[in-house]
């Protein structure tokens, strides 16, 4: 009886840690990806960044690399860049473009699943590629 | 007697553990009898760096189509028109990675092996192609057509 009881509780308390795990669902949208018909610019990180998304790995961009806007989603313009992986690192790996309203990067675009990903805000500088080849 | 027990034990264990692993060439021996990729099409490696779990070695799907297996310290890659992609592999779970594959591109996907709550997951994951060169030197052929249609 006693022993019954003390196994109970353990399932329980293996549950309860397992349902407190889900508790953060990472924030999906599915949302079209308006392509951009002009071409445009590539703009330079100035300086390295750390993005994350809740249930996933964080992902560092790094300083220098060239982002191309690609297009627009409701949440932002989106940016992609060759110099660099850019994933989402979570149950499953999604390739990623970045998301970015103004000045601040507010999540991720999956390129193949068309869905938006929030991460937490982080305030980035992008310079135009030309201006730093002047400097 | 009982120094030798554990000596046989170890023996048993290394050799299980060898036995596991890639046996074909070196990607280094390997690399230079590679076609160069065609021009319309871009280049996938898949590789498993790790030795961990060497007797799970599912097999690895590219939009469902079996192309090789997980295994351990070995490589193989495929050659595929540009567009995108998922690869999967599937053990107690299905992990899958999707990528854009443009053409003349090269896409470096690490298998990484996870806990499971019975057996080990393997992940496909992208990585910098830096970081894909450096970590193929490690691997070993295990492209044969054989070894793909052996048991998940």
């Amino acid at each position: 009886m006693t022993r019954s009881y003390s196994y109970k509780r353990l399932v329980s308390i293996v549950a309860l840690a397992l349902l407190t795990a889900c508790s953060a669902q990472q924030i999906n949208t599915l949302t079209p990806l308006n392509t951009t018909t002009s071409s445009t610019l590539p703009m330079v990180l100035i300086d390295d960044v750390t993005l994350k998304a809740k249930n996933a790995k964080a992902t560092n961009l790094r300083a220098g690399t060239r982002w191309l806007r690609v297009g627009s989603i409701e949440q932002g313009d989106v940016y992609k860049t060759n110099d660099q992986v850019v994933i989402v690192n979570s149950f499953d790996v999604h390739e990623a473009s970045i998301v970015i309203d103004e000045d601040i990067i507010v999540g991720y675009f999956l390129n193949l699943e068309e869905t938006f990903v929030e991460a937490k805000p982080v305030k980035i500088g992008l310079l135009r590629e030309q201006d730093i080849e002047k400097k | 007697m009982r120094k030798n027990r554990i000596g046989v034990i170890g023996t048993v264990v290394a050799l299980f553990l060898i036995s596991g692993c890639a046996s074909g060439p070196s990607f280094e021996e390997y690399s230079g009898t590679m076609d160069a990729v065609s021009a319309d099409n871009g280049r996938i490696y898949i590789y498993r760096v790790s030795g961990l779990g060497a007797a799970i070695q599912p097999k690895v799907r590219i939009n469902d189509e079996v192309v090789g297996k997980a295994v351990p310290k070995g490589f193989f890659y495929v050659d595929k028109p540009a567009g995108q992609y998922v690869i999967s592999t599937t053990t107690e779970a299905e992990r899958n990675l999707s990528l854009g594959l443009a053409a003349g591109e090269e896409k470096y996907v690490r298998l990484e092996v996870k806990m499971g709550l019975f057996a080990g997951h393997v992940k496909p994951v992208l990585v910098d192609s830096a970081e894909g060169k450096e970590e193929l030197q490690k691997t070993k052929f295990a492209g044969d057509l054989e070894e793909k249609s052996g048991d998940e």
